[in-house]
């Protein structure tokens, strides 16, 4: 009995290691959320052409 | 210059029945073996929104909590991007509306940063950007940068002109539903 314990343990602590587990974001996360979100900056083409060397790479898609 | 071929890579399986899925729908997964004979596995998250997050760690690495972080001094980094790069073309192929996400993981250095500096422009989060502003027009798809959590957004132009609110609609629908930290685990 005890190591069919031991077993289902091991196998329930694979699975929480694994997969995503949905957490709804509580209140004293928001704050963070919007600091996530606020945070992305939409890059220009003059910005990603000044990362790229010109005329040496093509594009693909 | 063109993108390199790369490694052969196979299309292994999907794995649809991920548990308490929402918004995650399938993983897909690659593997490939590279010159050193060290075998990759590639997951492709498919999530709502035609929003798909490439990740690839090591098979040997595959149970550690740091797949992501681990460096492997192979110096091979050039054919493993290619490799990711051309699967992220088929999945392109596959699904002609999808916008992509990537995360620059730290290093193991960067990683012992204080915890507000850890994610911070992240030696991959550079070379991931860089490396794809190489390869995809932003005729094609626009680019959205977070370097405070070295993470980066493809957001697909043809889907954004549908909807102007793509963005912010794919930002809200991850951290309604995962905490930062568990986004890219």
């Amino acid at each position: 009995m005890k190591s069919m314990y031991l077993i289902m343990g091991i196998f329930l602590f694979r699975k929480s290691k694994h997969g995503h587990s949905k957490i709804t974001i509580s209140k004293s996360n928001r704050e963070e959320a919007a600091k996530i979100r606020d945070g992305f900056v939409a890059l220009t083409k003059e910005q990603l052409a000044s990362m790229r060397p010109k005329n040496v790479y093509d594009y693909i898609a | 210059m063109v993108l390199g071929e790369g490694y052969r890579f196979r299309y292994c399986t999907s794995n649809n029945r991920v548990r308490e899925s929402y918004p995650l729908k399938k993983i897909h997964i690659y593997k490939f073996i590279n010159r050193k004979g060290t075998v990759y596995i590639v997951h492709v998250e498919e999530y709502e929104l035609n929003f798909f997050a490439i990740k690839f760690f090591l098979q040997k690495h595959r149970l550690s909590k740091n797949r992501y972080k681990f460096l492997t001094y192979e110096y091979d980094a050039r054919n493993i991007l290619d490799t990711c790069i051309r699967i992220g073309l088929e999945v392109l192929n596959r699904h002609p509306n999808a916008s992509f996400g990537f995360l620059g993981m730290p290093t193991p250095t960067e990683d012992k940063r204080a915890e507000n500096e850890r994610y911070f422009n992240t030696k991959r989060h550079r070379a991931y950007l860089s490396y794809t502003a190489f390869f995809f027009n932003p005729d094609s798809f626009t680019f959205h940068v977070n370097k405070g959590i070295s993470s980066y957004f493809l957001i697909n132009k043809q889907q954004e002109d549908v909807n102007p609110n793509l963005l912010k609609n794919i930002l809200d629908m991850f951290t309604d539903n995962y905490k930062l930290e568990q986004i890219f685990i």
